[in-house]
């Protein structure tokens, strides 16, 4: 009778002793296990991304010649507009360091670039991220800014063997330095989360008292103040749509709309800082 | 020579890990939308009412340790709510018919709730409630019910099926032996 009672407790028990046995398991075997199921795993989101890469290619195998052409005359012409542009920025980078040697000014923080393709996709209600299939085949260091055409992604938060995991700025624990397009005074961001069919949401705090909204077609713009070192300066991060009052009363808090294509991006630059001596 | 009755946990990991494989390539195309689908509910439901107590615990330890690969949650979170879902499931499980569909569809419904309401309040926890809305927490778990809904059967069905294949007939085993 004794036993048969105690037969039934035997799920709760070996719960209870699971639950002990990984509370007490040191913090480098998790971190180990951790590394290695992810690993494990990773080759299978890769291969994912490339069928899916393979399916862009069959897809636009299927146009028509008229399509492709029309294609090609639209790519020679912004070709033709970006080889203007990149000659345009060479003559006011030469310019900048000629001011900067003149006016004896610290150099800049130099960034290589490097492209990468979105393998997934994690954006719920809890949380927003991509993996990017760059990691430490490609020298990613953690912390490494992520943008896009649209400005910032956000930051490396994790590096594995071939791929990288990316916090999109909508996450509530990604702050950033940010300033209003044409105005000097510091605020702090952060992620706001995101909505179901709306765009992903921050808030930026301090906002000074005489930033007033009156127009919706001309949004006040956040930038990167280029503070803190991570973000050059810059970047877009998102427009502030509402304002409000913030918790001491001097400031404001506001809500900021960021680029909608934020949660489609198949492609970001993770921006390396190269070391002043190379 | 592996013998598939003793292991058959091993066959079921690898249902669950093609079926979230499936669900996260979903998940690619859904994210513009500010949808995710999550079904965790519905392999522990599988796990629970499908295999003893010994071969479904061992069927959600590598599935649970895979998503807390990918979780920015602390690893073992998920490893700690499934095993703890699962054994409510099971110790529950005596008082269900269990071979009627409504039954399975009802414990994978409730159990992809509890995981569901767990993930949230571990954010909560972790991240803190500034980023978490109620209305997209709500539209999400709509979504999940109906996505465990439409989906439950067909997975339940493939488990078994595959399970057949490797001549494990779960309908004619005892009701106490699985």
């Amino acid at each position: 009778m004794y036993k048969k009672r105690l037969v039934q407790f035997k799920p709760l028990i070996v719960l209870a002793v699971a639950t002990l046995a990984w509370l007490m398991l040191p913090v480098v075997f998790k971190a180990i296990a951790k590394t290695s199921f992810y690993e494990f795993q990773a080759p299978v989101s890769i291969t994912s991304s490339y069928v899916r890469d393979l399916q862009d290619f069959w897809a636009a195998r299927t146009k028509s010649k008229n399509e492709l052409y029309e294609a090609g005359q639209s790519l020679a012409r912004l070709n033709a507009s970006y080889e203007l542009t990149a000659l345009q920025n060479q003559t006011l980078e030469e310019e900048i360091s000629r001011l900067e040697s003149l006016l004896q000014l610290p150099s800049r923080p130099d960034f290589q670039y490097e492209i990468a393709r979105v393998v997934e996709r994690d954006f719920n209600a809890w949380w927003q991220r991509i993996t990017i299939r760059k990691g430490n085949d490609y020298g990613i260091p953690v912390g490494a800014p992520v943008v896009f055409v649209g400005g910032v992604v956000g930051r490396v938060r994790e590096v594995y063997a071939y791929t990288s995991v990316v916090d999109i700025i909508s996450n509530n624990h990604l702050r950033l330095a940010v300033v209003i397009e044409g105005d000097n005074r510091p605020l702090s961001y952060r992620g706001g989360g995101s909505a179901s069919f709306a765009k992903p949401l921050g808030i930026a705090e301090f906002v000074p008292v005489d930033i007033q909204i009156s127009d919706t077609q001309d949004l006040p713009t956040l930038i990167t103040s280029g503070m803190g070192g991570v973000y050059p300066a810059g970047l877009r991060v998102g427009e502030i749509r509402r304002l409000r009052q913030g918790a001491g009363g001097m400031f404001y808090d506001g809500e900021v709309e960021l680029d909608p294509r934020l949660a489609s991006l198949t492609e970001v630059a993770v921006m390396i800082q190269i070391p002043p001596e190379q | 020579m592996i013998s598939f009755s003793h292991n058959r946990w091993l066959l079921v990991t690898i249902g669950h890990y093609v079926a979230l494989f499936f669900f996260a390539q979903a998940n690619y195309y859904l994210a513009p939308l500010g949808f995710q689908i999550f079904v965790v509910g519905m392999l522990i439901s599988f796990s629970a009412m499908e295999l003893n107590y010994k071969q479904g615990i061992l069927s959600l330890i590598p599935v649970s340790l895979y998503i807390d690969s990918k979780s920015p949650l602390p690893f073992g979170f998920s490893l700690l709510t499934c095993i703890t879902l699962f054994t409510i499931a099971h110790v529950l499980r005596s008082r269900v018919r269990r071979e009627i569909t409504a039954s399975s569809l009802a414990s994978s419904i409730m159990l992809n709730l509890a995981a569901f309401v767990a993930f949230t309040f571990g954010a909560i926890h972790f991240f803190g409630s500034e980023s978490i809305h109620f209305g997209p927490i709500a539209l999400n778990l709509l979504t999940n019910i109906a996505v465990v809904a439409l989906f439950n059967r067909i997975f339940f069905d493939t488990q078994q099926g595959i399970l057949l294949v490797f001549g494990i007939n779960l309908a004619e085993e005892q009701r106490e032996a699985r």
